[in-house]
This record gives structure tokens, C-alpha cells and sequence, in this order.
């Protein structure tokens, strides 16, 4: 009896303790709790709540994030399900039109007129690019790029190992033709990288990976801006399906070539992304025409791994001298942003944190972190610390972690803009680059006479009015829509089969087998038309 | 006990008294028949999808009506029929080879006479079933890929002279897919057979001893007859999911841009152009698609399974 009464006061005793433990860690976070949510698929959610700019921001303005990020399905997947179950956190980094297509997002014209000032200030006239097409509000904000810059680095473009370069003295890589031959010419110095074979020109086909290693390599080779699938006439605005265009099929040929003489796998179609991610880690990938942005984490893990001269040198690429490279010319336009959800129970709580990321203080902290333990100010100009800069460019998940320029998704500056204390937003800029870059960074910048990868880019070409079309929006699962989810999967399936014909009279039969496939089958013709209406009611809003 | 009449007795009485008589029968069943209707009927409700252009923002009762409109997109897609015989394919093959392995494994377990051996053998067999297809499409992929384990093997070997990309060959696919599948539920679909197994009255085989037996004539004539009913129900079911035997994690998880002709099946169908684009409805005409013609194929199963075992199944 008595062990049982022992028994039962224990048990009640846990039964209270269960209950009140909830209790005082809610008495705890007596802040208001925002939930935010970012459909960004290499954000680390363990590290960036712990991050301590996070915390920082949390203190300022006395409430409490809980930021989760996608993890195990794609970004699509995730936005998919989420308005099939209408739970939506307050907050929603990378949102796009497909959350205001649902109802998810609020318009955030009137709070932005309240707790928005920051904001507001930031965007100027540039506001206008963001509105809906369909009812000219602004549902979500971007990172602002709405003043002419500089660049300290390059976006996507012809990425070449240093050792590449250093071997064959330095050369001037211009055209494919050029890049062509500082390949052989490496690969007869250097056959293999201890053993292993090198992979010398680094391409990685699944999902949209086409897009950055197949078709985008095809827009700066002839010298178009960003408009990703469409090939726009700049007088009427017609568009055509770019893959269907002679100017991807020049590209096509080189790949062929390439795959030819055996400086392609066939391996490359199939490679994920992770999976490059490691090719490239690993010091095998000589050159490929890529997204240098994409390539920051790896390029840490190459220096971490104590080969920084497998990193690569940035520069641009076109078909012949007489094409002009316009792959840098910036042409502002937005497609995804930070929105407020409907569900969202205070929204002029959730506009002041986005307030905060837009105001100065927010892009120092979130660019260069907290003084005196990220950086100091050093002359009256910012500087990260340097074991900060080290970590930085070497541990990949420091970023995170820390909490310093991890996002440039976020509505803040980033590259070369200056705050209104006229020092630079951001530690991403032209002069700190070269003060912050390691020394085989500078050997390769000194050979080539330059402080910058951005000086060896023109950025005064034309834009296009419409900005770039990859931001334009088609209605989700309208005919358009699914004529390019087919013609997606069809050049997935068909391209590496045109890049590995065996001759010229194959390569040709198989390029208008998928051309027409393209237009029969597929219906692209939809998507065109599509895409110019699209263009013109953005050009519309935007009242040029 | 001794106050309730008799069964035949009961057939005359009323419906509403012959309810009451067994009620704690009905009681009994009725939380599984309350589960049945909220899990399996109550969901058929949003059928009405299908014929409606949905769309979260106005939901079920909102969304305009459409007719037949999906129906006839997939029907008319040349691409779906291309599914289809990829989904057909793949799930005969593994529905065929499933079954013969685990048959396979389960009698021949059933002989070995050394009971850890049987044990060790069973559980490392049935370990597969548990790991994810992702990990199961990884290990393909690494011992497959052009620098994996096989073409090590088959280029030391002489056997090829340069390394084959398996996972790139759109031939091999239907092959990879099923080797996987038979490997990985091999030994979790030998457990019911083995059960079967163990439930044959052993007086059989010792009065087939006496009459001096061959092993090979206690299998063919003792073990396999005796499983046949388990054998003809779990066809008959696996048929009825024919075509969801290959589910999605093998297609879209091993499946790749160079095989994709043959190795997208129904379920990455409808996630591709259903799912992803937001067009619920479509997925949802798709999935009536695939009830629709399981429910006939179960039918069609299990009239011919009359022909082999007395009665059939359901």
C-alpha cells in the first residue's frame, strides 16, 4: 500500500511538472512571437536562429523569431503544400506569385505607408517594379538594387580554375574557341589531379541545373541579358522559345564538340546538384559557365581543403569578338521577395522587422554583422575583422552561423551600394573585395591587371525595358504554364542526346526532331504568347 | 446465455430487433466502420475537384466547373500513354519477380535445417524493406555510375572496354528499377509466404516421408500446393495496385533526364504536371483514373483466381 501511495504522489508530481514546464518557458518568451518561414533551399534553420545578428534583431525590436527554412523537398514542393494546407507563418522570405495567386499574401501598400519608411526610402520609383500585374499592389519586397552599381563580383558567367590559368601563363580566355584550347592545352601539361581524372568542363543537367550549365551559357555566348527561355524581339516584343533558336544550338555544338573529344561526360546530364557541389569541392572541374554565386560555397570548401588555386577566375564570354557581353547588365526587375501572410495576426509588427532589414542599421548588421565583434571601423570605413574574412571565405557554414551576409535575398543592399553614412552596405564591394580576398585570389587578379572579377565586366550595356524575363509571371496551371512544364521535360530528355551525336548530319536531324517535338507536342507556342502579353502588361504597370 | 434464441430463429425476426440481438456485435464493429467512412468515403467527396478548375484561393465550392476538361487533357496526351506502359511495365515486372523470389526465398528457408542460419538469413533479407528509397536510389547510383563498383569490376575483368553510365541507358532502366524493387522487398514478402509455411500440418510431409519423398516432391507436391490460396490472394490484391506497385519514390528518385522516357510513371505524371504546377484538379482526375481501373482490375483478378483456388478470394 505504501509503495503505492509513493507510486501515485510520484506520478502526480510528474503529471504537474509536465504541465507547468510549458508554462514558465512560455513565461519566458513574454515577447511576441513571429514565425517566419524561408523557401530558400541551402539556408541552415539550426544555425541562422542561433545566429547571433538574429538575436540581435530579436533584442531591437523585442519579440521573438522562430525562422524555419525547406528542408528534404524542393522549394516548389513546400510553397505547393503549404497553400494546399493554408498554414502560413507570418513571415515568408522568397515568396512569389504563386503565393499571391492562392491568397496567402497581404497587399502591403497601406502598412508600408505606416511602419514601411526604411522600405520606402530604399526603393523609391523602383516600387512600381514590384507591383502584381493582375491589380497593381505590392505584395512582396525584394532586395532593392535600385541605384546604379558597380560590381565587385560577377553573376553568372565563364568560370576557369586558377591553376588553369597560372600553367599556361596567364592567357586571355575570350570565346569558346579560346576556352577550347586552354583545356587541351591544361590537360596535355597536367593529365589528372593525383590520380584522379579531372573533369574538364563541368556541366550539371538535372532539374535547374539545365537552366545554369545549358541555357543561360547560350544567352551570354551571344550576348543577350537574362531573359532564360525566351529569345524577345526588342522592337515588338514577339517571343520565341530560346531553345529553339540557332543561338542555343551554336552552344549545343560546342557542347558536342566538347562531348566529341571527350571533355564531357555523358555522366554530366545526369549530375545533381549536391553532386557537383562535390566535383567542384573536390578540385576536378577546370571551367564551366556558371553562376559564380552558386560557386561561393564550394569555392570555401576548397580553401578550406588547402587548394585555393582550384578556385576560379571570372570572366566574360561570347561567341566571337564582335559580339558584346552584356551578362552583367543589370536589368531591375523582381521575382520572389519577403510578403506578410494572411494568417499573420499583427501585421504592423511584421512590417517593422522587415522595416528593420531595409533600414541601415539592419543592412550593417545583416552584411557585416555586429561591431566590434564582426567588425571594426577602421579610418571611418567598416572592415570585417580578420578572422572573421577567414572563416568567411572558408568554413561554409560561418555565414549561417553568424548570421553575416548569408542572404542576399533579403530586402537589403547588396554589392557596391553605399548607406547614407557613405561608407558601403555591404563587404561585398569593389574596394574591400581585394582586401578580403585570399592570395591566390590576388596572384590571379595582380596577372590580370585588375582589384575586382567585376572590372572585367562591361555594365554599361543597354537593359532591356522589361527587365530580365525570367522574373515575368505566366499564370500557375494555365495552358501556358503547362506547355512549358512538358517542353521543360522534353528538353531535359532530348538535349543530351543532341549533344551526343556522333555527326554533324545526326546532330542536325536530332536539333529539328526536338524543335518540332517542341511545337507539336509541347504546344510552346502558348508560353510565347504568354510571355508577350506578359511583357507588355508589365511594361504597363511599369509606365515607362 | 441460455435466454437467446436460436440463429435460424433470428433470420424471421425484424431487422431492428435482429440489431438489437447482436448489439455488442455491431458496437464492436462499429468504430472500424466509423473509421472506414471518415478515412475511405468521406475523402471521395473531393472528387468533385476533378471536374472543377480548383484552385485554393475559391476551393472546392467556389471553383468553376470544367466538365470532363482534364480527363480529356491526359487522355489526348501522347506522353501519358508513354506513362502508362511504364507504369504497366514496371509494375509487372515487379509484381512478376516479387513474387517468384519471395516464393523462392520462403521454401527454400523452409529446408535449411539449421534454425540460426534461417534466422540470420531471414533478417538480413527482410533489412531492405526499411531503408528509404532514397538511400536504396543513392546506392544504385554510386554502384552503377561510371566510377562505381560494377564498371571497377567489369573493365578489371575485361569484360567492357570503357566504362557504361547504367543509370544514363534508358534500356536498362526497367531492368535497375526491378532488381532494386526485388532486392529491397524480397525478404519482407517471403515473411507471409513463410507463415503459410509453417501452418501446413506436418503430419503431410511425415506420411510423404514414409512413402519416401524426394525433397524436391515434398516442395513440389506438399509446400506449394498447400500456399497456393496465399499465393492466388496476394496476386489478386498485388494486381489491383498494379498500377501503383511502382510507386513514386522508385520512378522519380532513380529515374533521370536521360531515362525519363522510361522511367516516369503515373504517380511522378500526376506530381509533374499536377502537384507542381498547383493543378489539383488535374491530379485529382488523374488519381480517379487510377481507382477507377484498379477497381476493375481487382474485379477481373478475382474471377480468374476462381479457376485456380475454389471460391476466390474476395
Amino acid at each position: 500500500m505504501l509503495w503505492n501511495k509513493k507510486a501515485a504522489l510520484f506520478l502526480a508530481l510528474v503529471m504537474v511538472l509536465s504541465i507547468a514546464a510549458p508554462m514558465t518557458s512560455l513565461a519566458e518568451s513574454a515577447r511576441p512571437v513571429v514565425t517566419v518561414f524561408d523557401f530558400t533551399e541551402e539556408l541552415n534553420q539550426e544555425l541562422i536562429n542561433k545566429a547571433p545578428t538574429i538575436l540581435k534583431m530579436e533584442e531591437d525590436l523585442g519579440i521573438d523569431l522562430q525562422i524555419e527554412v525547406v528542408s528534404g523537398i524542393s522549394k516548389e514542393e513546400k510553397m505547393a503544400t503549404m497553400i494546399a494546407s493554408e498554414d502560413y507563418p507570418d513571415i515568408m522570405f522568397r515568396v512569389d506569385e504563386r503565393m499571391i495567386e492562392a491568397g496567402a499574401l497581404l497587399p502591403l501598400d497601406d502598412l508600408l505607408e505606416k511602419e514601411g519608411q526604411h522600405v520606402l526610402s530604399a526603393w523609391g520609383g523602383s516600387l512600381n517594379k514590384l507591383r502584381y500585374p493582375g491589380d497593381a499592389k505590392v505584395y512582396w519586397i525584394g532586395s532593392p538594387k535600385n541605384r546604379p552599381e558597380e560590381i565587385a563580383d560577377a553573376g553568372a558567367c565563364l568560370l576557369v580554375q586558377y591553376d588553369v590559368l597560372e600553367k599556361l601563363g596567364y592567357p586571355a580566355i575570350k570565346t569558346p574557341d579560346d576556352l577550347y584550347k586552354a583545356i587541351t592545352d591544361y590537360l596535355a601539361i597536367s593529365p589528372d589531379l593525383n590520380g584522379t581524372p579531372y573533369i574538364p568542363y563541368g556541366v550539371w543537367a538535372d532539374s535547374w541545373g539545365y537552366n545554369q550549365t545549358v541555357n543561360n551559357p547560350a544567352l551570354w555566348i551571344n550576348g543577350f541579358t537574362d531573359d532564360s527561355d525566351a529569345y524577345i524581339d526588342q522592337e515588338t516584343f514577339d517571343v520565341t522559345y530560346f531553345n529553339t533558336t540557332d543561338y542555343f544550338k551554336t552552344y549545343l555544338a560546342f557542347l558536342n564538340k566538347l562531348y566529341n573529344n571527350g571533355l564531357l561526360s555523358e555522366n554530366a546530364f545526369i549530375t545533381k546538384y549536391d553532386e557537383f557541389n562535390s566535383q567542384v569541392a573536390s578540385g576536378r572541374v577546370l571551367a564551366t559557365i556558371y553562376n559564380a554565386g552558386l560557386m561561393s560555397e564550394p569555392e570555401a570548401a576548397l580553401r578550406a581543403a588547402g587548394m585555393p588555386e582550384r578556385c576560379y577566375a571570372r570572366f566574360p564570354i561570347t561567341l566571337n569578338e564582335d559580339v558584346k557581353d552584356r551578362s552583367q547588365v543589370y536589368c531591375e526587375s523582381y521575382d520572389n521577395g519577403v510578403g506578410i501572410s494572411v494568417n499573420c495576426k499583427d501585421p504592423e509588427l511584421a512590417m517593422k522587422v522587415i522595416d528593420y532589414i531595409a533600414s541601415n542599421e539592419g543592412n550593417v548588421l545583416f552584411n557585416w554583422g555586429i561591431e566590434g565583434v564582426h567588425y571594426d571601423v577602421v579610418d571611418g570605413k567598416r572592415a570585417w575583422k580578420p578572422e572573421v574574412k577567414d572563416a568567411y571565405a572558408s568554413d561554409p557554414n560561418y555565414r549561417y552561423q553568424e548570421g553575416i551576409s548569408f542572404a542576399n535575398w533579403w530586402p537589403m543592399y547588396v554589392g557596391s551600394m553605399k548607406l547614407d553614412d557613405g561608407d558601403f552596405a555591404s563587404p561585398a564591394n569593389k574596394e574591400d573585395f581585394y582586401k578580403n580576398a585570399d592570395d591566390a585570389t590576388k596572384k590571379v587578379l595582380d596577372a590580370y591587371g585588375i582589384t575586382c572579377w567585376g572590372d572585367n565586366f562591361d555594365t554599361t550595356g543597354t537593359p532591356t525595358p522589361y527587365g530580365y524575363a525570367w522574373t515575368l509571371v505566366i499564370e500557375t496551371g494555365s495552358d501556358a504554364d503547362l506547355a512549358n512544364a512538358k517542353a521543360n521535360t522534353l528538353r531535359h530528355s532530348m538535349v543530351p542526346t543532341i549533344v551526343m551525336s556522333k555527326t554533324e548530319d545526326e546532330f542536325n536531324a536530332n536539333f529539328d526532331s526536338f524543335v518540332n517535338q517542341l511545337y507539336n507536342d509541347c504546344k510552346i507556342n502558348l508560353w510565347e504568347d504568354a510571355m508577350h502579353q506578359a511583357i507588355l502588361d508589365r511594361m504597363a504597370i511599369w509606365g515607362e | 446465455m441460455e435466454n437467446r434464441p436460436p440463429l435460424p430463429a433470428s433470420r424471421k425476426t425484424p431487422f431492428a430487433k435482429r440489431i438489437w440481438n447482436q448489439r455488442i456485435l455491431v458496437l464492436m464493429a462499429l468504430p472500424f466502420f466509423l473509421w472506414m467512412v471518415v478515412f475511405n468515403y468521406r475523402p471521395l467527396v473531393g472528387w468533385v475537384m476533378a471536374f472543377e478548375n480548383y484552385k485554393p484561393r475559391t476551393g472546392m465550392f467556389g471553383s468553376p466547373w470544367v466538365g470532363f476538361k482534364w480527363f480529356q487533357e491526359f487522355l489526348g496526351d501522347k506522353r501519358f500513354y508513354e506513362v502508362l506502359r511504364n507504369t504497366f511495365a514496371m509494375s509487372f515486372l515487379n509484381i512478376f519477380f516479387g513474387t517468384v523470389c519471395a516464393i523462392l526465398l520462403a521454401v527454400f528457408l523452409n529446408e535449411v535445417r539449421s534454425r540460426h542460419f534461417k534466422k540470420t538469413v531471414q533478417t538480413v533479407s527482410y533489412l531492405p524493406h526499411f531503408i528509404s528509397w532514397v538511400v536504396v536510389s543513392n546506392i544504385f547510383y554510386t554502384f552503377l555510375s561510371s566510377e562505381g563498383l560494377l564498371n571497377h569490376v567489369l573493365l578489371s575483368l575485361g569484360l567492357t572496354k570503357e566504362a557504361v553510365s547504367f543509370m544514363s541507358k534508358e534500356n536498362s532502366f526497367w531492368g535497375i528499377v526491378t532488381v532494386a524493387q526485388v532486392w529491397k522487398d524480397m525478404g519482407w514478402n517471403a515473411i507471409l509466404y513463410l507463415a503459410a509455411i509453417t501452418a501446413i500440418d506436418p503430419q503431410l510431409y511425415e506420411a510423404a516421408r514414409l512413402d519416401g519423398i524426394t525433397r524436391w516432391g515434398k516442395i513440389r507436391y506438399i509446400t506449394i500446393p498447400c500456399i497456393l490460396p496465399t499465393i492466388v490472394m496476394l496476386l489478386v490484391l498485388n494486381i489491383g495496385n498494379l498500377l501503383n506497385s511502382t510507386g513514386f519514390d522508385p520512378s522519380y528518385l532513380m529515374g533521370n533526364d536521360m531515362t525519363i522516357n522510361y522511367s516516369q510513371n503515373l504517380a511522378v505524371y500526376a506530381y509533374t504536371y499536377g502537384i507542381e504546377l498547383g493543378r489539383y484538379s488535374m491530379s485529382t482526375a488523374l488519381s480517379i483514373f487510377n481507382s477507377v481501373f484498379s477497381l476493375l482490375l481487382v474485379c477481373t483478378a478475382n474471377l480468374l483466381s476462381r479457376k485456380v483456388v475454389e471460391g476466390g478470394i474476395l
